[in-house]
């Protein structure tokens, strides 16, 4: 199996890999993006959700430069991404990935590997590389036009990674695979990681973000509504189930300013807590009012509910 | 500075191989081949009435001759500049609009060199066009009739010229506009710089000069020279006695236009050039 090579020097190591501050963009009227404040380490791979039309490509398309944004900075590696010398440690797979479809696999590689400044040698030997890592290898004198989606959207991989960039964008980087093919994305992210990229991706798969991602942020109408370490933001919200006798009116308004949300059925309660620090404070209040704790269970959410809940919090606001 | 000339070297490598793969070019050759074909039977005939016509003077002989080439050429010169405003008019409305630039422009590649590489591209497959056409007509003319022109040398520049400002103007509008509102735009505007040349020479050869024709037909010629650059190229490349004919047609003109006009054009296009550049630099991908 081919490994990833340090075709680049590392970076020098200080300052984050991405950092957007106040991004904002507008069509006329229309805000496309509002204010997207975001920090992403070196190293990290960060997962970038939102609801369909929240502004995710707009965002990426302007952390890339490839649109202006109307306001706000955005730098890569602390770099201005105006300048053009930081996007040769950048790798980009597009969303809508359409190729020039007239060329052949290793031409295309050739000619992005040219654009990104590899020499002569180095684009040989990367082309066989990547090829063989997104399993095209065989293909490499084909002609894209006759490539299925799955396969445009594994060279497209490969184009995005081919120089060994610091820093990769993934917009749906798996939208036309199928699960083997999914599967093996995730073992490059991993292999990414490994060798110290950072990877900013963009998916709507949340099954796949839980699974290889550090760090998650969340934009929904235009604006970064949730952003932290993974672990972190799905310990911090719990689903806490309460058994308690009797349930009077009393303990439930005592119980809900302790809560996110609070639902009951029958004797039980079911809550959302944002830490584990509110579990005793519950057990002493429903002791203070007298009744029995027969049951108080925390339970982690899934992504999927932290992101259903975030989206649906940001909506009511 | 190396780094832009390698980018630029890049798309511009690309942008004729591109145009290769896809054949954009090999109709029109394809065609113009057989209608230097046409022509070369054409011209020996042609030639041949004309040196043995008794009633032709000495003075009008010349004339005709170098009509029979001028109206080959005029063929050529069509051709080349319908490809030269075809090659260009989505070459980047349609990359755009295709999402093809999607992935070129995150590389380290400033929008001013994509535009530059494509424009020297198109430069390049348009010179060897209607050079090798232009030159192959008035060689076609050497052999079957003996003519040759007075300054061929001066007739291809202006020619050339004219294609590479239509692909030019073609390529501004691309910045701008969708390629089918480009498409349309620009062959209006040859249309109208082309009929204004004819009309700025009927004024001028009226017996008393009409002034509104003449200036109308100078300023649309300063804003589209193709017909300008035509009349430049077909008086330099006549006897000096048909430019001094002064009678309305589309080969001969009534003060045909200097090399003044030229580097007029070639002001044009740095200036195209650069306002693609900045348009397409202020686009949203």
């Amino acid at each position: 199996m081919p490994t990833i090579a340090n075709a680049h020097p590392p970076a020098p190591a200080h300052g984050p890999a991405i950092e957007a501050v106040g991004l904002r963009k507008e069509y006329g009227r229309k805000v496309a993006v509002e204010d997207l404040t975001l920090t992403v380490q070196r190293g990290e791979v960060v997962g970038f959700l939102g609801p369909n039309g929240a502004g995710k490509t707009t965002a990426m398309k302007m952390l890339l430069g490839l649109v202006r944004p109307t306001a706000g900075e955005a730098r890569i590696l602390g770099q201005p991404v105006t300048d053009v010398r930081v996007r040769t440690r950048i790798g980009f797979l597009p969303e809508q990935f359409r190729f020039h479809e007239w060329m052949r696999a290793d031409e295309f590689l050739d000619f992005h590997g040219r654009l990104a400044g590899l020499s002569l040698a180095e684009r040989r030997r990367r082309i066989s590389e990547v090829l063989e890592l997104v399993g095209l290898a065989a293909r490499r004198h084909d002609r894209l036009r006759g490539f299925s989606k799955g396969m445009l959207q594994r060279i497209g991989l490969a184009q995005a990674i081919l120089h060994n960039p610091a820093v990769v964008f993934l917009d749906e980087p798996t939208s036309a695979l199928d699960p083997i093919g999914r599967r093996e994305v995730r073992e490059l992210i991993h292999r990414l990681r490994e060798r110290g990229t950072t990877v900013f991706l963009n998916s709507h798969l949340l099954g796949e973000v839980e699974q290889v991602c550090d760090r998650l942020a969340i934009l929904d109408h235009g604006r970064v509504v949730r952003q932290g370490p993974l672990a972190e933001l799905l310990r911090q919200e719990l689903e806490v189930e309460i058994e308690v006798e009797p349930l009077t009116p009393d303990l439930l308004a005592a119980l809900t300013p302790l809560c996110r949300s609070l639902s009951r059925n029958g004797h039980r309660v079911t809550a959302t807590v944002s830490d584990r620090e509110r579990l005793p404070a519950i057990a002493g209040v429903v002791s203070a009012h007298g009744a029995r704790l027969y049951r108080l269970a925390p339970r982690t959410v899934s992504l999927e509910e932290l992101f259903v809940a975030t989206v649906e919090d940001s909506g009511d606001k | 500075m190396r780094r832009s000339l390698r980018q630029i070297a890049t798309l511009t490598w690309f942008t004729v191989h591109e145009a290769a793969r896809k054949r954009v070019m090999a109709g029109a050759i394809a065609l113009t081949v057989l209608f230097i074909g046409l022509y070369a039977a054409g011209a020996r005939f042609g030639y041949r009435s004309i040196d043995s016509s008794p009633n032709l003077s000495d003075l009008t002989r010349p004339i005709f001759r170098a009509f029979i080439m001028l109206a080959g050429l005029q063929v050529t010169t069509f051709v080349g500049s319908l490809l030269a405003i075809f090659i260009a008019v989505g070459s980047i409305s349609s990359d755009v609009d295709g999402r093809l630039l999607d992935a070129v422009l995150a590389r380290p590649i400033r929008r001013w060199e994509l535009v530059l590489g494509k424009w020297l591209g198109f430069a390049i497959m348009l010179l060897m066009y209607v050079g090798a056409t232009t030159l192959a007509v008035v060689l076609v003319t050497r052999v079957f009739g003996g003519y040759w022109p007075r300054n061929p040398h001066i007739g291809v520049g202006a020619l050339t010229l004219s294609a590479l400002f239509l692909m030019t103007l073609a390529m501004v509008g691309s910045s701008y506009l969708s390629t089918v509102t480009n498409g349309v735009v620009v062959i209006v505007l040859y249309a109208v710089g082309v009929i204004a040349g004819q009309l700025e020479q009927v004024g001028a050869s009226l017996p008393t000069p009409n002034e509104t024709l003449r200036t109308a037909g100078i300023v649309v010629s300063l804003l589209v020279p193709a017909d300008a650059l035509w009349r430049l190229a077909s008086a330099q490349m006549s006897p000096p006695r048909l430019v001094d004919f002064g009678i309305p047609s589309p080969w001969t003109s009534v003060n045909p236009p200097t090399l003044w006009m030229a580097a007029w054009t070639a002001g044009l296009i740095v200036l195209g050039v650069v306002l693609a550049s900045v348009a397409f630099s202020r686009r949203d991908l």
